[in-house]
């Protein structure tokens, strides 16, 4: 299990595409928004710096997990069939394969947070940042792999590209929810990428993550997950 | 060796009433087949005959709507399991931005006694390739990974279906002395093929299918005298293909050109007559029917 995972990795690392992207465009976003917005009020920086990190993860971990259309367009899994891998372990290397790539994605705003908007936190502070927004992002890669299995390999970039936009804006990583009417906070409060944000507002204020956010969270990991489980099964039964 | 006791335990494949109905599509219906341990099978037929849907089947990728698969007396998905079976399918199943080495380092890392990673490389003749991205690599050289891929568990049966589809002369006369030296192991495989002339150089036995059923079984000396009978070339320059069906002993008739060939039953008075009728034939030749005829006309007879 570990090889499947080590091989997914090194593919996306690999790629200088998904650096630009994926990993550098909400590094540049940050920095550009900051320093328009952010220039007399330090703590919209870090609200900016947290919001373009949580974006970045979402579009990270859905690009990753969506890549799956196209390697079953060309009859990869096919071939994974033919050799002794469980479907258990295909699942958990695919889903912890897009953990794992999201983790520089939340590792670069942050050090440009620090670099060029002297960002400044403590150890214990930065350590719970990291580990709470990595964790936020379990429902989203889960997430990009469910299109993966579902989409073609046509529709994946645009499929992912639609959920990720939809779960950024409305999630309130683009706007401040506070300027918008009070039913978007509501819808906010039901997706994974506005915990994701919180758990990293939280953090930043040395509190634990919510216990509604927990359990939205987990609520959309046991959701889109089971949906993973009857799309994949359906998948390799289609013969 | 590790695996000769279940290579010895009994048939390596044993295949009884298959069938796979896809609606109202009979894909395979019917199929009855065993194979030894060490014979070489090469599986013959026109498209959609059910080759491939047999190999489906034979490597637990699609489950039977009837009848049963045992591959060395275990289910299909339990000897691919086991890593007693390798497979090479008909094309894909690469990833192109994949190195060769992180390729068939990820198939081999699945199972629990692998074959070393130099010598998978040099059995499949990819060993100056380690280092390069699959879609950089040619149609032959990618279907040298697969091969890699399948031989990585050192498997008891080897199945590939279409294995040299993509390579050019030289790349499949490789291909198959990398297979022979693998056969001469005593390993059973099972070949499709669109190439004849592949069955007949390398395949002990010879089972032909269409429409999902078995239509001929045996060497390939067998299969070929079920056709029996033998191929008359000649120029004749005119030449009327209504007026050559009437000569005696004429099973086929295919006109190209002033090049006329007859498939005949007889041919000793196909060649009277059309000597005879035809004063102006020349470049007259009579040849012993090949596998390519017997395969057209088993294939073609009971589709009339």
């Amino acid at each position: 299990m570990g090889a499947l995972l080590t091989f997914e990795v090194s593919r996306i690392v690999r790629s200088p595409r998904f650096f630009l992207f994926t990993v550098g465009f909400p590094l540049v976003m940050f920095l550009v928004f900051s320093s328009v917005y952010g220039r007399s009020d330090p703590s919209t920086v870090d609200y900016l710096m947290i919001s373009m990190a949580a974006y970045g993860a979402v579009a990270a971990s859905i690009v990753t997990g969506s890549r799956t259309a196209i390697e079953r367009q060309v009859g990869w899994n096919r071939q994974l069939r033919l050799t002794p891998l469980s479907s258990v372990d295909y699942l958990v290397s695919k889903v912890a394969a897009a953990m794992v790539v999201t983790l520089p994605c939340l590792v670069l705003v942050f050090a440009g947070g620090v670099l060029f908007e002297h960002v400044s936190l403590g150890v214990g502070t930065w350590t719970q940042l990291l580990v709470f927004c990595w964790l936020g992002v379990l429902p989203t890669a889960v997430l990009g792999l469910l299109i993966g299995l579902l989409a073609t390999g046509d529709s994946a970039q645009a499929m992912g590209m639609v959920s990720m936009l939809a779960l950024s804006m409305l999630g309130g990583l683009w706007f401040p929810l506070n300027t918008l009417p009070a039913v978007m906070t509501t819808v906010a409060q039901a997706l994974p990428s506005y915990w994701l944000a919180e758990f990293g507002h939280e953090a930043l204020a040395g509190n634990a993550p919510s216990l509604q956010g927990v359990i939205t969270m987990a609520a959309w990991v046991a959701a889109v997950g089971a949906l993973v489980v009857v799309r994949y099964r359906r998948d390799t039964a289609r013969g | 060796m590790r695996s000769t006791d279940t290579v010895t335990r009994g048939a390596a494949v044993h295949i009884r009433g298959l069938a796979k109905h896809y609606g109202d599509v009979r894909a395979v219906d019917g199929v009855d087949m065993t194979i030894a341990p060490g014979e070489v099978v090469g599986l013959l037929g026109p498209n959609g005959a059910g080759k491939s849907t047999t190999i489906d089947m034979l490597l637990g990728l699609a489950d039977p709507t009837r009848g049963t698969v045992s591959v060395f007396g275990r289910a299909p998905r339990d000897a691919v399991g086991a890593g007693l079976v390798g497979a090479m399918l008909q094309s894909g199943g690469l990833l192109d931005d994949a190195t060769v080495a992180q390729t068939v380092g990820l198939f081999r890392a699945m199972y629990p006694n692998p074959l070393p990673f130099k010598e998978t490389l040099a059995r499949a003749g990819i060993a100056e390739l380690a280092g390069r991205r699959v879609g950089l690599l040619s149609g032959g050289e990618k279907q040298r990974v697969r091969f890699a891929s399948a031989l990585v568990s050192d498997p008891d049966l080897l199945v590939l279906d279409e294995p040299t589809v993509a390579m050019d002369v030289e790349g499949r006369r490789e291909f198959w002395t990398a297979m022979r030296s693998y056969t001469d192991t005593g390993r059973t495989v099972v070949f499709a093929t669109h190439y004849l002339a592949e069955a007949e150089d390398y395949a002990d036995r010879v089972v032909l299918l269409r429409s999902g059923q078995v239509v001929a079984d045996g060497s390939v000396s067998q299969v070929r005298a079920l056709a029996a009978g033998r191929v008359i070339t000649a120029k004749i320059p005119h030449a009327d293909e209504s007026a050559l069906t009437t000569l005696p002993g004429v099973t086929s008739v295919l006109v190209r050109g002033a090049i006329v060939e007859l498939t005949c039953a007889d041919s000793d008075r196909a060649l009277r007559e059309l000597l005879a009728r035809h004063p102006q034939a020349h470049d007259v030749e009579v040849r012993g029917a090949g596998l390519e005829a017997a395969f057209v006309t088993l294939t073609r007879q009971e589709a009339a």
